[in-house]
């Protein structure tokens, strides 16, 4: 009896292992194709012309060249096709490539201004429902060409082109230059009624360093990072660059701002990390700068207010830590009355600069990328109060109000600046 | 007398807890959203209170009757007519339940990690785990239960405490979502059908008796709507409520968003697993108790002849609904309503029948 029931036990173990295994579905992964972005334009012949990069594991695991490498030996092959729709045109790649694609490692979906500029609602409908798409991949605007993108990053440190986009996505974290969308997020911010949607530009960067565009920050000046995608001014490496962010309007994408406006959307929505920062000195007879690496001490405090009338007033205080890291002018900003002066510089430049982002959003964009909406909200105790409401109609007429609040609370390696006395 | 084995009190809270958040890891909080919006978590308290009042409701019968279950109590109560068909509305209360969950079940597999395996095997293979988790009996049934709720209660744990960075407090308001009379109308009924009250006055005998039910029930109530209100807090603070009403497995969605670095990341498997223990449990006990409902009912020594029979039925009736989407509807439209009957509507009857019947006595004495 024993052995019967041995056996029956092995026979019952061995169907469950052979059913319940998955078996129908089982793919080797040398089977596989793993697509690691996708890069999305509007068609010449059809709807969307989609680009895909597909992981080359034989050049990433081994020493194979870095970047992209059209149809070629990189660590990744880019390859197109236009079509109707983004899901099925995977089957069209399949028929050049052995492999079964898979979005399962997908990391960023880049889809071309014009194409963002035309709406996404219906693009991105059609890409949640998939099975193999992640809410955790990186959501990317590109002025110029999806595809261009994608074909002249060149990926110079990193074999991986997957290890990129994380990157990217940590990166932001380090200086604020765009504030890192995922796809999750951006879906949410599409049928959200108190906040629009923004995701990170990217370009490539044309030219040389002359070819770049002009930063209002001139040689003296006391701005950092104001520029867009495709503009900074950096010559050699890689020519694909992240900053500034996309703004849209509904699922529309109405305008982009600069990597300093970016800085201060992050400070504003509570989210802005670290930083370096540049002012102008406040005490030098000339074109002097201090530079600062800035974090956010903690959340913005949000304070709304609705009268009668239904007029939005907003508070906003930004609590910043500024850490001196360079003094060109040798004054001693160490001292407390000379501290008090770069702290206020500090704050005043950094309020200017959040009034005005949210002058840019209520005028020229009439979109609350910030997220203010999500505080008037909490005047409201029903759904249906706050949909009647109608915020973002609201929002480019309210009157929103920015202090920021510095408190230098560290000097760097140096206590004491002396006087220069030359020779 | 059916032989059903005893457990402790402990074996007990757990088993019927396990099988209440069961309902989590398949479409429903979705229907919630739907319901609540923003305040989707407020239907369960809601849902509480109705549930426990079940429980006392219940015990109160049950202590009239101290050695018997609820199947011998319904049929005295109200005779052999109306009680047998009474009994008849849980047995098949406990067999849509057991068929809807495999087929939910199945479904919800299919499409987060067996995409081409076909429908029927998958469900075999659910019923198979139930099968032989109800031929075991619920004594095995309870201490696996007991055995497994670490893995369950700490997974669901591990899962809230992931989501913690992507939490956003704001997205519960306003606070009272698709306003009051949804959330504690609409939203507080439909979490309070569950299927563990009557499953609990069924297995009555084997959880200790009548003495113990109270406390039991209180205690397995508090713990899975604790945990369900916990999970659907953070569903609403991660995912909008629209975006919540749109996904299929909104716990699954939930799961695949957990990103703690590069490193840890695409934990969801984890969760699958998890949430299979959950439905083989869920789908052992919904047979079992409709096994023993009808055993009971035909007054049968043994419960298990009638297992065999009962799991083909199930499996034929979990593959009736042509798709996911209908198995979904026929969980909200058919099933959340009928359970309301053999855990709340027909105690209420027989505690008003078995009133009414000791006045006459009374009155004729």
């Amino acid at each position: 009896m024993p052995a019967v029931r041995i056996l029956v036990l092995s026979l019952l173990t061995l169907m469950a292992v052979l059913t319940a295994g998955g078996c129908w579905g089982s793919r080797e992964t040398d089977e596989v194709a793993y697509i690691l972005s996708i890069g999305l334009d509007r068609g010449e012949q059809d709807r969307f012309l989609v680009t895909i990069s597909i992981a080359n594991p034989q050049n990433i695991a081994g020493a194979g060249a870095g970047g992209a490498v059209e149809g070629g030996l990189g660590s990744s092959v880019i390859m197109s096709v236009e079509s109707s729709a983004v899901i099925p045109s995977l089957n069209l790649f399949d028929t050049s490539v052995a492999r079964q694609l898979s979005l399962l490692h997908t990391k960023a979906y880049i889809i071309s201004e014009e194409l963002a500029r035309e709406g996404l609602h219906d693009l991105l409908l059609s890409l949640i429902r998939y099975r193999e798409l992640r809410g955790t991949a990186l959501v990317l605007v590109s002025r110029g060409s999806a595809r261009d993108f994608i074909e002249k990053n060149k990926l110079l440190l990193e074999l991986s082109p997957t290890k990129q986009f994380e990157l990217i996505r940590k990166l932001t974290g380090n200086h604020g230059l765009y504030a890192s969308t995922l796809f999750q997020h951006f879906y949410n911010d599409l049928k959200s009624l108190s906040v629009e949607g923004s995701t990170p530009l990217v370009a490539i960067r044309e030219g040389g360093r002359g070819t770049a565009g002009p930063a209002s920050g001139d040689g003296g000046g006391h701005v950092l990072g104001d520029y867009e995608a495709g503009e900074v001014p950096i010559t050699g490496g890689n020519p694909a660059q992240i900053i500034g962010n996309a703004v849209f309007r509904g699922d529309r994408m109405v305008g982009v701002i600069g990597g300093e406006e970016a800085r201060y959307l992050l400070m504003l929505q509570g989210k802005f990390r670290w930083g370096n920062l540049v002012v102008a000195d406040p005490l030098a007879a000339g074109p002097a700068v201090v530079s600062l690496v800035v974090k956010q001490a903690h959340s913005p405090k949000i304070r709304t207010e609705i009268d009668p009338e239904g007029n939005v007033a907003i508070d906003v205080d930004i609590y910043l830590e500024p850490e001196i890291i360079g003094i060109m002018s040798g004054i001693d900003y160490e001292t407390e009355e000379n501290k008090a002066v770069l702290e206020e510089t500090v704050s005043f430049e950094i309020q200017r600069g959040c009034q005005e982002l949210i002058r840019r959003t209520q005028e020229e964009f009439r979109s609350d990328i910030i997220g203010f909406g999500k505080k008037v909200k909490h005047h409201f105790w029903t759904l249906s109060a706050w949909e009647e409401f109608r915020w973002l109609e609201h929002y480019p007429e309210a009157e929103v109000n920015v202090t920021v609040h510095s408190r230098i609370r560290r000097t760097g390696l140096q206590l004491k600046t002396m006087p220069y006395r030359g020779g | 007398m059916i032989r059903e084995g005893s457990f402790g009190p402990a074996e007990a809270v757990i088993l019927l807890a396990i099988s209440n958040i069961a309902r989590f890891f398949l479409p429903y909080p979705r229907s919630l959203a739907e319901i609540g919006g923003t305040a989707a978590w407020l239907t369960l308290p809601g849902g509480l209170v109705i549930a426990l009042a079940g429980v006392y409701v219940m015990s109160v019968i049950l202590n009239k009757y101290p050695d018997k279950t609820i199947i011998e109590i319904t049929e005295e109560v109200f005779g052999p007519v109306l009680g047998t068909v009474f009994n008849l509305v849980t047995f098949s209360f406990f067999l849509a339940v057991g068929a809807l969950f495999t087929r939910e079940f199945a479904e919800a597999m299919i499409i987060t990690a067996l995409p081409e395996t076909p429908v029927s095997v998958v469900t075999v293979a659910f019923l198979a785990m139930g099968l032989a988790g109800a031929y075991l009996g619920i004594e095995a049934l309870a201490r696996t239960s007991r055995l497994s709720y670490l893995y369950v209660l700490g997974g669901i744990a591990l899962l809230l405490l992931a989501m913690v960075p992507q939490c956003d407090l704001d997205n519960l308001f306003p606070l009272l979502g698709r306003g009051p009379l949804q959330i504690f109308g609409n939203g507080s009924l439909s979490t309070a059908a569950v299927t563990e009250i009557i499953l609990a006055a069924v297995l009555v005998q084997a959880m200790g008796g009548a003495g113990k039910f109270r406390s039991i029930g209180f205690r397995a109530m508090l713990i899975a709507y604790g945990l369900g209100v916990a999970l659907m807090v953070t569903l609403s603070m991660t995912v909008h409520y629209q975006s919540l009403a749109e996904f299929t497995l909104p716990f699954y969605t939930l799961a695949r968003q957990i990103y703690l670095g590069r490193f840890f990341q695409r934990v969801e498997a984890v969760f699958v697993i998890i949430w299979s223990v959950a439905g083989a449990l869920k789908i052992a006990l919904t047979l079992y108790g409709a096994t023993v409902s009808l055993t009971r009912l035909l007054k049968l020594p043994d419960y298990r002849p009638l297992l065999w029979p009962l799991g083909l039925v199930m499996f034929i009736i979990s593959l009736l609904p042509p798709d996911m989407p209908a198995s979904g509807r026929l969980d909200l439209i058919i099933l959340r309503p009928f359970a309301l009957i053999p855990n709340y509507l027909i105690p209420v009857l027989v505690l008003v029948f078995y009133w009414l019947r000791g006045r006459s006595r009374r009155a004729g004495s």
